[in-house]
């Protein structure tokens, strides 16, 4: 169980910092499209 | 005052050679280890000349770090079933909350330790789990610091080069071989290399003592030249087999400063004009030592409560007598302006103004110097505020080396600068405040503040060793160290409990990542853009007059961001101490 858990903190963490990756993709394109 | 002196001179010896290797091994040129090279990207896969977009170098870095860090979790979590483990420590020793922190701390290039190296690791485990990060985070923010100035000096293109290439070379040619000298001048200094277990021996009064031992020398050199900061024993670089003598000190303090002094003459190569390098030399510099002076003068001083009894006392508590003050303000100043972390004193027990320097050092976003890499990508976001700052001030174009400074690039600066603070204030607040359940939050340990308390819930504060303003700054300290990624700890502070340990892992990932990615994403915006001329509008950024301007925005940005925590922690315990309370 708290390995499970560790693990499951560990995901989040990367899929958190994945998902920043992608918003500032966003907001890069959307700088250039102004 | 001449040991800083003697140290600096050393280290602007160091910086344009060192600079000149850099470039060469990240412009491709650098060759003499061609026959292992090659043989490596065909067995790793690796494409040499595929170039990545800033989104697959960004993609490149989270996937080997999401890799790194499950792997190294597992190892540590099965250190009782691997080789090289002659204490036969195991998971109990390792609990899961332990190791999430620990392989988050290492493959951040923090290296905080919430716990006593030499009584919870295997040889194994120091030696594969924890030292695959010492080589690999280090080699990571190499890589992010070249990306980053391929992005400011290529014009109108799309690419930023290989993450794969310049992880592998910056391995190959800048870590491997510094690290085979150095490790063989630590053994030669008297630092243990050993596969021995520890050794039972009778002290010369007769008392019977474990000494631990085991391969430190490998370990400690690239401890030190990666900025990593993770020690083989709990004390650290005080102990003395990590840090024999005061030559291996001075050695050691070199190490940790040789990468990022050398990567600022690279910068400056690399854009053209070595000056704009020079230029964040100086305001690197001039932090540095106006931060090392103060350190060393107010541990000098002593606390002026002892001057009234009618002695005269300088502070030596938590100080090897070997290194004295010199030695200890000065390694504190190193150790946390790049973001290294490991410690030859105490800083729990520097005076508040001694204490209050090396906390600064961090705050500012450890760009003083800082770490392999992350110390020059820290200092160019600042020069992208300065510049922005100094446009709007004198009604300028803000540009930086010939490219326009747009809104995007100053929205990613301010990312990455508000999420270091957000992490550190918000979790610092959170813990000195919130209660949890004791079991998950203190250290029931006995003499701990909570130890004979019948309460189910106590706040984090429990586990501090003070009261006060001086404990609140070992929780901001603790803190502070997580997000900028340095390691060093306080001391004064028993982390080894799930809360600690899950909070200080997830600021040491958003004090990685919310820079890191802002880093590349202005790097792949800056790389399409033209380089235009300098013109009589053009603000320089190769002079004096800017290096002091970069130095203003990195103290006004923390002293701004972080002065009302400072003042309730080591500015509130200064003047309680000389107001003699």
């Amino acid at each position: 169980m708290s390995d499970a858990f560790a693990l499951f903190v560990m995901v989040i963490g990367f899929l958190g910092a994945s998902m920043l990756a992608r918003g500032l993709e966003r907001l890069l394109r959307g700088s250039e499209d102004e | 005052m001449t040991q800083i002196a003697i140290y600096f001179l050393i280290i602007l010896a160091l910086t344009k050679p060192m600079g000149l290797y850099l470039t060469r091994v990240f412009d491709g040129s650098m060759s003499w280890l061609r026959w292992i090279e090659t043989p490596l990207y065909t067995v790793l896969g690796i494409r040499k000349d595929h170039e990545q977009s800033w989104k697959e170098y960004a993609g490149s870095i989270l996937v080997f770090s999401f890799f790194g860090c499950t792997l190294t979790y597992v190892l540590l979590r099965l250190q009782g079933s691997l080789p090289l483990n002659p204490q036969g420590f195991g998971g109990a020793q390792m609990p899961a909350h332990l190791a999430f922190n620990t392989a988050i701390s290492f493959l951040t290039n923090t290296n905080w330790q919430s716990y006593a190296p030499e009584s919870t690791l295997s040889y194994f485990s120091n030696m594969v789990s924890l030292a695959i990060h010492n080589w690999m985070s280090a080699a990571v923010g190499l890589s992010v610091a070249v990306a980053l100035i391929r992005g400011l000096s290529r014009r109108e293109a799309n690419t930023l080069g290989s993450f794969w290439v310049d992880t592998l070379r910056g391995t190959l040619y800048v870590f491997l071989p510094l690290c085979f000298v150095g490790a063989l001048v630590y053994v030669a200094s008297g630092v243990p290399q050993t596969f021995d277990g520890p050794k039972a021996i009778t002290t010369l009064e007769g008392a019977k003592q474990t000494l631990a031992l085991g391969p430190v020398a490998s370990q400690e050199i690239i401890k030190q030249l990666g900025t990593n900061g993770g020690g083989f024993f709990n004390a650290n670089s005080a102990h003395p087999f990590e840090n024999p003598t005061p030559w291996a000190d001075l050695f050691t303090k070199v190490l940790i400063f040789l990468i990022p002094a050398g990567l600022t003459y690279m910068f400056g190569k690399m854009v053209g004009n070595v000056r704009q390098g020079w230029a964040v030399f100086a305001a690197m510099s001039t932090l540095f030592l106006v931060g090392a002076v103060i350190s060393t003068g107010a541990e000098t001083a002593g606390n002026p409560a002892f001057a009234k009894c009618g002695v005269e006392l300088t502070n030596m508590e938590g100080k090897e007598t070997r290194f004295g003050i010199a030695g200890s303000t000065l390694f504190a100043a190193v150790t946390t302006g790049a973001s290294c972390g490991a410690v030859n004193a105490m800083h729990d027990s520097f005076t508040p103004l001694g204490g209050l320097i090396p906390l600064f050092n961090i705050l500012t976003g450890e760009v003083i110097f800082g770490g392999v890499g992350a110390g020059l990508y820290g200092m160019l976001i600042f020069a992208i505020l300065a510049v922005f700052i100094a446009g709007l001030m004198v009604g300028r174009t803000p540009e930086y080396l010939g490219k326009k400074i747009g809104r995007f690039e100053v929205q990613m600066a301010m990312v990455s600068v508000l999420a270091m603070a957000a992490s550190i204030l918000f979790m610092t607040a959170f813990g000195s405040v919130h209660e949890f359940p004791k079991e998950v939050a203190i250290n029931t340990f006995a003499g701990s503040a909570y130890g004979g308390s019948d309460s189910g819930y106590g706040s984090m504060a429990g586990n501090l060793n003070n009261p006060g303003a001086h404990g609140f700054t070992e929780m901001l300290y603790a803190f502070t160290s997580a997000t900028g990624n340095n390691g060093s700890a306080f001391a004064g502070i028993t982390a080894n409990t799930p809360i600690y340990n899950y909070l200080l892992g997830i600021a040491m990932l958003i004090g990685r990542f919310f820079v890191i990615l802002p880093v590349l994403a202005i790097a792949g915006n800056m790389v399409r853009k033209k380089i235009a001329p300098a013109s009589s509008g053009t603000f320089p950024t190769d002079s004096g007059t800017f290096a002091m301007l970069l130095v203003g925005v990195v103290v006004i940005v923390g002293a701004l961001t972080f002065f009302p925590a400072l003042a309730l922690g080591p500015v509130t315990e200064h003047l309680q101490m000389t107001g003699g309370k």
